[in-house]
């Protein structure tokens, strides 16, 4: 069976990993980092969040903080058109719950080979802070900042670090006193506490990139323990602005607990400082080609095919690699993961909004059909309003085949994942790593199946 | 002659005589310099070029501006400040801030005659790779002051 | 309820008019105060075109006016020689132009005879080739084209740089504060105002002399606080902003109705504009229209065939404070300036108004009407703003030992040694080690403690118009967060003022891009969103509540 996956963001790269899984001969074509390269360490499935829109942090009626679980049965009652809702057919906590352990289990044995551990369940409410001091009440994180989980610390250190762009420990503690208040959690003592960075490192401090990246070497991770531990005191939390290295933070972050005596996380990015989402991009990437993926660089132009099945997905490589031209890569299914706007799964082409792939039609989260007129047209006035343009996107059915504007399956073999999917706003509502993953395994097992023609 | 018959009726609606006058004089030198006089006039695409270039303007090369053609889609996401660094690279200029200033730096080192701006990089070319836009970052940077006043096409 | 004063003049209003009054007297030696109910020059001053021009559309009704104020553009590059850059034009012809080459020729050859007072170069006439070489993006159904070049202004800054300039000359000026009434006297007499500040909702009494009205489209309801008539006949404008510049040379332009319009490069930007139509609605509640947009592309796709394929970050909306005249064309109406005194016309006694006038001349404009508030006042010391350099005007500084000095990057410094001049050295010293915060400008973290802590910065969004945080290919989604924990820091704010505060930057930017938002900037505005939205603080105001409606 040759599969192709379009998009290489959580959803295709998750995809492409479960479709090699199963023997498939899997491409995966990707014009390069996405959304899931811009994310910031959470991965949420059904995090809380504080617009009206979103899942709610206490239950509306008891008054009591949800699980993530819980929350996740709401969303799967309460939001019909939710497209998380197809993913779970059985609708019962139990098995979501158990659903997203072997989702997680599953990425986690993909992504723990290269450095990446996926923690968390779906029984417990993590909160973590990100560099301005906003609390995210997710679920599932990954390491670089899972350890950072206020709801169980009874003690919070923010290390400042004098000089370094972006990070003002100050500030962000202040601004997590307010959040931890308003989310009316038991909050742990925050302090703030000064590190001074070893000779060698200040130079970058104005970059943090080059700090994170300077912070991979064995011998500076060594200096900045020795720096960090007389800020030692057991059973604290500790929190350090996104630079404990950019892809080997795990033995930093471990030689910083030994020496500190608790729990050490980074706190979450931002854009466009957000290294979490540089190692997840970079850790999937690792992945796929370790599962003999094959990855091809390029924008897909076109799908081919007779009738209503596709045979092959055009594709123009990159410049840089060896075929710049038109290629056709063979397909007996086309995973649709290409996300939206910054994807490149949505886009305007002279002043008409698009899927520009299969021009597949796009609905937004009230079933409103949006595509064909300027972008604009979907906008509110003020930002605060619900922006329908931005919880646009293509609809599908169960076996999240797209649908055409008939709303029967736009194509017999093509399937779709991730955030191209319309019918919620990623920014207002907090599932969206967590549906890119569950979807993602889902269109593999859908695309398995209707390629070999079941 | 319609454009002349334009010309005048919008004059005589908003004209003032001072500015008839001026009008006449400056039209009747007009016309002699234009059919009379004899002078060779100084090619007018230097001396444009010669009268801005200290504000930074010279003939514009199709590379450059396919160039900042592309790097106009910048997200700012900062992917490239990350492989930049990954590759152990420091350049003087940051990726990002050499796709996102560059186009007006060239026109401000030119302004301001800063000598050695130096904003070339190793050239490994591994910011470019993970932009989500598929800016060549790596030729804007290097194409960034490269293309000095020895190259003007 | 405090009490201030008295002061001799107290000036309502805070966009180039009021500002480049108040320092006019403050150098005559008048106690003045003005009061700006948002930020200094956040009005039709920072909407407009930026530009020190020489009127070369009056040589046709009027030379006198063009000989005005090129001598008066020549006068600004004098004062403040660090915020002017020149913008060369070329106007190309068509075919079907309703006026032939020679004519433009003539035209600017007049102009010429006026060039050499603002240092402006004399026109050039290029052959259609030549004209296609130096802008390959020009329309190949040209005749010829001809150039000529005027100056462009940081215009939100000029207004600055004359608001510090004032203070520094024992001004008194209050941003963020709204006028609630005047005080009267018996005889109706004004004798100052009430104001109320919007960030902490303090009133003061501001005692003076006289009282200036000069708030541009906002006149009229002022003065009716006053119980004056200002009679105006407002026009809204609108300019698109594009990502980057078009090209380095401004490119005229003409509208479906024959009018004028150019793309002009602007700091990083090229934007275009502007649209000048009868405006009568509240200036608080300016939108752009997708008709406005339409209008302004159209007139672009002319002369610049590929403009479409330009990413348009953002709008900005405007009001002229037109004087009022009946049937004439927005277009053609004079942009003269006139002070009014209600007292003669009105029987308000002590209160005036400057009304009109454009940005070019605003200088002149104020010396002519601080001539005349002098004369009222007694005060006989001349104008001295065509000669005193404005704060950071008068010298030029070295910007790479500037940047060696304080080890940061050069091309921040070379934007702020634009903003600041000569002050570049004492702004940078507001930080131990300057840092980035914006990287599209680029805006360091000492420009923003040096204008909350030595000029009347008070709220982050005061920050797009003052430094141009904000307002590049990211709109704040990369630096408004940090930016605001910068403020935060220099203004003493609670994490709940920082985070309602970023806030609400985010939603201004939102203003001004929703109306042009498409193509590339879709993307940019999805992470925007992300960011601002996505990890919107529990501790965040409700939605809407800080916004306007």
């Amino acid at each position: 069976m040759k599969a192709v996956v379009l998009g290489g963001g959580l959803a295709g790269a998750t995809a492409a990993l479960r479709l090699a899984e199963g023997g498939a001969s899997v491409s995966l074509v990707r014009r390069g980092p996405g959304a899931t390269a811009l994310s910031w360490g959470s991965l949420d499935v059904a995090g809380a969040s504080p617009d009206p829109t979103g899942l709610p942090w206490r239950d509306p009626v008891g008054g009591e903080p949800l699980t993530p679980a819980q929350r996740l049965s709401f969303l799967l009652h309460s939001r019909p058109f939710h497209p998380m809702v197809a993913l779970f057919p059985e609708r019962d906590a139990a098995s979501a719950v158990r659903r997203v352990a072997e989702a997680a289990r599953a990425l986690d044995g993909w992504l723990s080979p290269q450095g990446v551990r996926v923690e968390g369940t779906l029984d417990e409410t993590r909160l973590l802070a990100n560099v301005r001091g906003a609390v995210r009440a997710a679920d599932l994180a990954f390491d670089d900042v899972a350890a950072g989980d206020l709801g169980h610390a009874s003690a919070v250190l923010l290390v400042d670090v004098p000089g370094l762009a972006g990070w003002n420990a100050a500030a962000a503690a202040r601004a997590l006193g307010a959040e931890l208040q308003a989310l009316g959690v038991p909050a742990p003592t925050v302090h703030v506490a000064s590190l001074a960075l070893p000779e060698v490192l200040r130079a970058d401090v104005a970059r943090p990139a080059r700090l994170a990246a300077r912070l991979d070497d064995d011998a500076a991770q060594d200096d900045l323990v020795r720096a960090a531990a007389p800020l030692a005191e057991e059973g604290r939390t500790v929190l350090f602005p996104p630079v404990l290295g950019l892809y080997r933070g795990t033995r930093l972050r471990a030689l910083l607990g030994e020496a500190l005596g608790g729990p050490v996380a980074e706190v979450q990015g931002a854009p466009p400082w957000s290294p979490s989402g540089a190692r997840l991009d970079r850790a999937l990437l690792a992945a796929l080609r370790a599962a003999g993926v094959r990855l091809v660089t390029g924008e897909a132009r076109g799908v081919v095919g007779e009738g209503s099945r596709i045979s092959g997905v055009d594709v123009r490589a990159a410049e840089g690699d060896a075929s710049p031209e038109l290629s056709r890569l063979p397909a007996d299914a086309v995973v649709l993961a290409t996300g939206r706007f910054s994807g490149g799964g949505l886009a305007e082409r002279g002043d008409r909004l698009v899927e520009p792939l299969v021009d597949l039609p796009l609905y937004d989260d009230r079933g409103r059909r949006v595509d064909g007129v300027p972008a604009r047209r979907h906008l509110r006035r003020r930002y605060s309003d619900p922006q329908p343009l931005f919880s646009a996107g293509i609809r599908t059915d169960g076996r999240l085949r797209p649908l055409d504007a008939g709303g029967r399956a736009a194509r017999a073999n093509l399937v779709a994942a991730g955030e191209v999917i319309g019918g919620f706003d990623p920014a207002l509502q907090r599932t969206g790593l967590g549906f890119a993953l569950l979807s993602g395994l889902r269109a593999a097992d859908e695309a398995a199946r209707l390629g070999r023609g079941t | 002659m319609s454009g002349y018959r334009g010309f005048l009726r919008e004059f005589l609606r908003t004209g003032s005589p001072r500015a008839l006058a001026l009008q006449v004089r400056v039209g009747a030198a007009h016309v002699g310099r234009r059919w009379f006089s004899r002078r060779a006039a100084p090619d007018p695409e230097q001396l444009f070029l010669d009268n801005y270039a200290a504000d930074g303007v010279r003939l514009p090369s199709e590379k450059r501006r396919e160039l900042q053609r592309a790097a106009q889609h910048c997200l700012v996401c900062g992917l490239c400040s990350v492989a930049c660094a990954a590759a152990g690279g420091r350049p003087p200029l940051d990726p990002r801030d050499a796709v996102l200033s560059g186009a007006r730096l060239e026109v401000d080192v030119r302004r301001l005659h800063i000598e050695e701006p130096g904003a070339a990089c190793g050239a490994c070319r591994a910011c470019e790779p993970v932009c989500p836009v598929g800016i060549p970052i790596a030729s804007v940077q290097e194409g960034l002051f490269s293309l000095g006043d020895a190259d003007g096409t | 309820m405090t009490r201030a004063g008295p002061f001799q003049v107290l000036i309502v209003g805070g966009g180039i008019n009021g500002a480049g009054v108040a320092r006019d007297l403050a150098l005559r030696g008048v106690r003045v105060a003005l009061v700006e109910k948002g930020e200094l020059g956040a009005g039709t001053t920072w909407a407009s075109s930026g530009m020190i021009h020489g009127g070369l559309r009056y040589l046709q009704m009027d030379p006198k006016v063009t000989y005005h104020s090129c001598v008066d553009s020549g006068a600004i590059q004098r004062i403040a020689p660090h915020l002017i850059f020149r913008i060369p034009f070329l106007m190309p012809v068509f075919p079907e132009d309703p006026i032939g080459p020679e004519l433009v020729e003539v035209g600017l050859e007049m102009y010429d005879r006026y060039q050499p007072l603002k240092n402006g170069k004399p026109h050039t006439r290029l052959t259609r080739e030549q004209a296609l070489r130096l802008e390959p993006s020009l329309s190949p159904r040209i005749d010829c084209a001809f150039t000529l070049d005027e100056w462009g202004v940081d215009a939100a800054r000029l207004v600055a740089a004359n608001a510090l300039d004032a203070v520094e000359r024992g001004a008194q000026v209050h941003t963020h504060c709204e006028v609630l009434s005047f005080l009267r006297e018996a005889d109706g007499r004004v004798r100052g105002a009430e104001v109320q500040d919007r960030i902490t909702g303090e009133r003061v009494v501001l005692e003076a002399d006289l009282t200036l009205n000069c708030t541009g489209p906002w006149a009229p309801q002022v003065a009716a606080l006053a119980g004056a008539e200002v009679r105006m006949r407002p026009a809204k404008g609108i300019h698109l902003v594009f990502e980057r510049r078009v090209s380095d040379v401004a490119i005229y332009a003409r509208g479906i109705d024959g009018r004028d319009m150019f793309t002009f490069p602007h700091e990083q930007n090229s934007m275009a504009g502007t649209t000048d139509d009868d405006f009568y609605g509240d200036p608080d509640l300016l939108d752009v229209t997708e008709d406005e947009i339409r209008y302004v592309m159209q007139a672009m796709e002319r002369s610049i065939p590929s403009i479409r394929r330009h990413r348009v970050l953002h709008t900005l909306a405007g009001v002229r404070p037109t004087l009022y005249g009946f049937g004439r064309y927005e277009d053609e109406l004079s942009r003269d300036y006139a002070l009014l005194d209600h007292g003669a016309r009105d029987g308000v006694p002590g209160f005036y108004s400057l009304a009109g006038g454009k940005l070019a001349s605003y200088r002149l404009m104020a010396e002519d009407a601080c001539d005349q508030i002098s004369a009222v006042l007694g005060v006989d010391d001349p104008c001295r703003t065509a000669s005193t350099p404005l704060p950071g005007g008068d010298e030029a500084i070295d910007v790479m030992a500037t940047a060696k000095r304080f080890r940061c990057d050069w091309p921040a410094v070379v934007r702020l040694a634009f903003r600041h001049g000569a002050r570049t050295p004492r702004v940078l010293e507001a930080c131990a080690q300057p840092v980035p915060v914006c990287a599209c400008e680029p805006v360091l973290d000492a420009e923003l403690h040096h204008v909350a802590r030595r000029e009347s910065v008070r709220k982050l969004t005061d920050c797009a118009a003052r430094v141009r945080l904000g307002v590049g290919a990211c709109q704040g989604a990369a630096c408004a967060g940090v930016a605001g924990e910068v403020l935060a820091d220099a203004l003493g704010w609670s994490a709940e003022r920082t985070t309602a505060e970023v806030a609400e930057f985010a939603a201004e930017r939102w203003r001004a891009v929703a109306p042009v938002l498409g193509g590339a900037q879709l993307a940019a505005m999805e992470i925007h969103r992300a960011v601002h939205r996505g990890a919107r603080a529990w501790s965040a105001p409700v939605p809407g509540a800080t916004s306007r409606p």
